[in-house]
């Protein structure tokens, strides 16, 4: 497991440090090395996501999901990934956004898979614990917005709730914001369709 | 109890491999359902055709009673009354496949179906409308049919595809599913 050729470049690193500076909310493109990404995603795609939901009044959610901590010494991917990423990743993501972070103490990695009918109801991930949500895309395919499963930041004004960035679901991007402080509103809308959005989601700490 | 098979259901059978019987459940006993089996601890259930919430209950043949009484009124209907109706509508025998059993099914948020197709050929779906709640079709939910009143009894061939759009708001509703399949031959 490797990040892409790119972050060799300390310039590289630095303007996406600059770009955290200002909002503490960014979009990462070509994040891992290309036979990195497509590893991972084929070797999480195999595995099973069961169904997880919970409903109003309570916060709302549906999704498949599978999570667990790596295993010392096994070489499936996502072992590989996960010990990677509680290390070297963290490291990158200190990295840019200039924050001394940790992995969770349990070390479980989540990846989410969202399909016909997945959604998460708008919330702000702040539990006084986690300093900034990170999602991996592993999702190759585009849809129209309007059948749902895109990344939705939310803002009140005048009383009403607004869609002040959307993003689509993405291909080795990684999406990272900061929940710590003023943590932003977001949401994911409902899946209409038959379409498949495949995260690695979670907070460093 | 006895309820006649509508003829326009007899047609609507023959044609669609689908189709309504109002009033199959007697006054108030499915307000009395909901009220009860809303309180089940329903979990998201999910197959390659469908997502929703369901529970399945099994009423035990000894009349226990400490059970929810208004159970035992239900079982009698699917057991005697659903079969009888079904095989006038269907035009052929048919039985229960899980005598004494059912399934509660609710529609919420992110509920969607394009049937239980994975039934064996042959099988008869027969959904009994609980809920009364109405709202817009365009938030999903609502069967092909549109919402029927809560007492209503839908029949539908388990290979026919009787889609559900994913529902998008937060509102519920419910109903109870059994299975019929074809009686052996004496």
């Amino acid at each position: 497991m490797r990040l892409a050729e790119r972050w060799r470049d300390p310039a590289e690193v630095a303007a996406a440090a600059a770009a955290w500076r200002e909002r503490r909310n960014l979009r990462l493109t070509d994040v891992l090395a290309d036979d990195a990404i497509a590893g991972l995603r084929d070797a999480v795609a195999a595995l099973h996501h069961p169904l997880v939901a919970a409903t109003a009044p309570d916060y709302a959610y549906q999704y498949g999901a599978v999570a667990s901590p790596p295993e010392a010494g096994c070489d499936h991917a996502w072992c590989q990934f996960a010990r990677w990423w509680w290390d070297d990743g963290v490291a990158f993501v200190s990295a840019i956004t200039g924050l001394r972070l940790r992995p969770p103490r349990d070390r479980v990695l989540m990846s989410t898979e969202l399909r016909r009918g997945a959604f998460l109801d708008p919330h702000n991930d702040f539990d006084g614990a986690r300093r900034v949500a990170y999602v991996l895309g592993l999702t190759r395919d585009a849809w129209d917005p309007a059948l749902g499963g895109h990344l939705e930041f939310l803002a009140v004004e005048g009383g009403v709730t607004v869609v002040t960035e959307r993003r689509a679901p993405g291909w080795n991007t990684l999406d990272l914001f900061a929940v710590d402080r003023d943590p932003p509103l977001h949401q994911v809308p409902i899946v209409t369709a038959d379409v498949e959005r495949r995260a690695i989601t979670g907070w460093l700490y | 109890m006895t309820i006649a098979a509508p003829t326009d259901a007899i047609a609507r059978w023959a044609a669609d491999g689908a189709a309504q019987v109002p009033g199959l459940l007697p006054d108030g006993l499915a307000a009395e359902l909901l009220t009860g089996l809303r309180r089940l601890p329903l979990v998201p259930t999910e197959t390659a055709h469908e997502t929703v919430w369901a529970y399945d209950v099994a009423v035990p043949p000894v009349r226990d009673p400490q059970l929810f009484e208004p159970l035992f009124a239900l079982v009698a209907i699917l057991d005697d009354v659903v079969p009888t109706l079904a095989s006038a509508v269907c035009g052929r025998r048919l039985v229960p496949l899980a005598p004494s059993t059912f399934r509660v099914v609710a529609y919420r948020k992110g509920s969607w179906t394009d049937g239980p197709l994975d039934a064996a050929a042959g099988t008869v779906v027969a959904t009994i409308a609980l809920s009364t709640d109405a709202w817009p079709a365009a938030w999903g939910g609502h069967p092909a049919d549109g919402l029927a009143p809560a007492g209503t009894l839908t029949l539908t061939d388990a290979a026919r595809v009787s889609p559900v759009a994913v529902l998008t708001r937060h509102v519920e509703r419910y109903e109870l599913r059994t299975l019929l399949g074809p009686a052996e031959a004496p």
